[in-house]
């Protein structure tokens, strides 16, 4: 039993459909074709690619955005509530018993990545890791010349400490031993902390701190950004992601973020449940580990099917295309998260809510909300479906966009839309896996 | 039903043959080696990121991508 199933993940229930579950998945493949066709008619020039940076104008909201007295008010109060959630992970009791597991696991890992592709980047300014860098002093630009940051490792440390949180959740090695996420959380803050040391806290959080790049990246899909002087300005949805500068690992990063949750929805499936239901103790591990590896393999394998046809075309190779078209998964992998944990978000995301009253479960009522109930009636199981499926569908979409927009830019008018037919093929696929595993 | 069903399948072959026939050689060119594209890169670009590099550098200053095998 994982993390996320000790904490009831998801929810059951009838849907009433008015029309059978496979022609929503061959709707939805439709959608991505007509999709595909209209831009090749209608989208002739790169819209996203070469964009002229917006520069805001100072005004009196803009001066409250960007007050330094409110920033650190924020960080400080955030880097508080780190230290509570961590002291409380620590404790030997069930994970909705404290506050810990379930900011871990729900506001955090879930909420945030909602907040961030809508409202842009808060963790920079929410992370208590960052915080931490800045008030010990590891800031570039304050202790002088650093050790310059091996370029050749790109994000995989980041991708790498992914790899290693989404483990914790999924295959939940130490179920058995509450507790244990303190001390991964005091290990990841070590880690964190020791990269800003050497490599300097800019350097540190743009390579290695996973929670910052894999939530950069949701933040790019959002309507806001800040220009170079850090006022607040509006943008084109998703047009962030066509400014992500190439860097190795960064692909890995993505397709760990894509093959995990996807690997999450399946070991919840009747399938996967068929093959490991009797399993406990380290073979139930072993199986969710290989399960999870395999899922993040078989995507990429598929993505590197799509950019090995690319790459013949334009006679490059598949790694090249494959960087270039790295971007385009990210509104995938965001639909996603919504797809599989929205309702996870509303539903369970309410025991937060009694936890903040007593977050070390020992009967304080602070805010007087420690006795509140899970409101089950919030979602209905139709209501679920039908949100899955317009993620699914409208990330992919988004990811078509991106691609195109990008093919367009890149190659010459006769080749570009013929290097996104066999993307356009793998993101049918996985249209029609990401509906079938939610069905399933 | 049975019977059209059956009927259905024996079309369905045919249909499937006349079809890879005459949109083969198309399906082909699609995705055939283009002319145009960018192929071999400038060996003084990064593929990457396209930003400079010298003959002596094995990775790319700007993107850290290996630029030399």
């Amino acid at each position: 039993m994982t993390l996320a199933g000790i904490l009831a993940h998801g929810l059951g229930g009838r849907v009433d459909l008015p029309v059978p579950r496979w022609m929503f998945v061959f709707g939805a493949g439709t959608a991505l074709v007509v999709s595909f066709v209209a831009l090749a008619a209608l989208w002739r020039e790169p819209r996203f690619e070469g964009r002229a940076e917006r520069r805001g104008r100072p005004s009196a909201i803009q001066r409250v955005l960007t007050n330094r007295a409110l920033e650190w008010t924020i960080r400080l109060l955030s880097l508080g509530f780190f230290v509570v959630v961590t002291i409380a992970s620590f404790l030997p009791l069930a994970p909705t018993e404290t506050i810990g597991p379930v900011v871990v696991f729900i506001w955090f890992w879930v909420g945030l990545a909602f907040a961030q592709a809508f409202l842009g980047n808060w963790w920079a300014t929410l992370s208590p890791f960052d915080t931490l860098g800045r008030l010990l002093g590891f800031d570039e630009s304050e202790r002088g010349p650093t050790r310059p940051y091996p370029k050749a490792w790109g994000m995989w440390p980041a991708a790498m400490l992914l790899f290693g949180f989404v483990w914790l959740e999924l295959a939940d090695p130490f179920a058995d031993r509450p507790g244990t996420l303190g001390y991964a959380i005091v290990g990841y803050t070590l880690i964190t902390l020791g990269g800003m040391a050497i490599y300097g806290r800019r350097a540190w959080v743009e390579h290695g701190e996973a929670f910052a790049v894999y939530l950069g990246l949701f933040a790019r899909m959002s309507l806001l950004t800040r220009d170079r002087d850090g006022l607040v300005v509006p943008r084109p949805p998703l047009g962030g992601l066509a400014t992500l500068r190439p860097r190795p690992g960064l692909l890995a990063l993505i397709l760990v973020a894509l093959g995990s949750t996807t690997f999450d929805g399946f070991s919840r499936s009747s399938w996967w449940d068929d093959w490991t239901g009797t399993l406990t103790g380290v073979p139930e591990t072993l199986a969710e580990t290989a399960g999870l590896l395999g899922t993040i393999l078989l995507v990429a394998g598929l993505y590197a099917i799509a950019m090995l046809v690319a790459g013949w075309i334009t006679g490059e190779g598949w790694h090249v295309p494959a960087v270039r078209f790295a971007h385009s998964l990210v509104p995938i992998a965001f639909a996603y998260v919504v797809a599989h944990y929205f309702s996870f978000l509303l539903i369970e995301g309410q025991i937060g809510i009694a936890r903040l009253s007593d977050p070390f479960d020992r009967g304080w009522n602070l805010f007087g909300t420690a006795d509140r109930l899970v409101d089950l009636t919030l979602l209905s199981a139709t209501t679920i479906w039908y949100v899955q499926v317009v993620a699914i569908v409208a990330g992919h979409i988004g990811g078509v966009i991106l691609a195109h927009d990008r093919a367009i830019a890149v190659y010459p008018p006769g080749v570009a839309l013929r290097t996104q037919y066999a993307l356009l093929g793998v993101m049918i696929v996985f249209t029609a896996t990401g509906l079938l595993i939610l069905s399933g | 039903m049975g019977v059209l069903a059956h009927q259905g399948e024996e079309l369905l072959i045919p249909a499937l043959i006349v079809a890879l026939v005459l949109l083969g050689p198309m399906i082909k060119h699609r995705f055939a080696r283009s002319d145009e594209a960018p192929g071999a890169h400038d060996p003084g670009v990064c593929a990457y990121c396209g930003s400079s590099v010298a003959d002596a550098d094995e990775r790319c200053a700007e993107c850290g991508f290996r630029v030399r095998r």
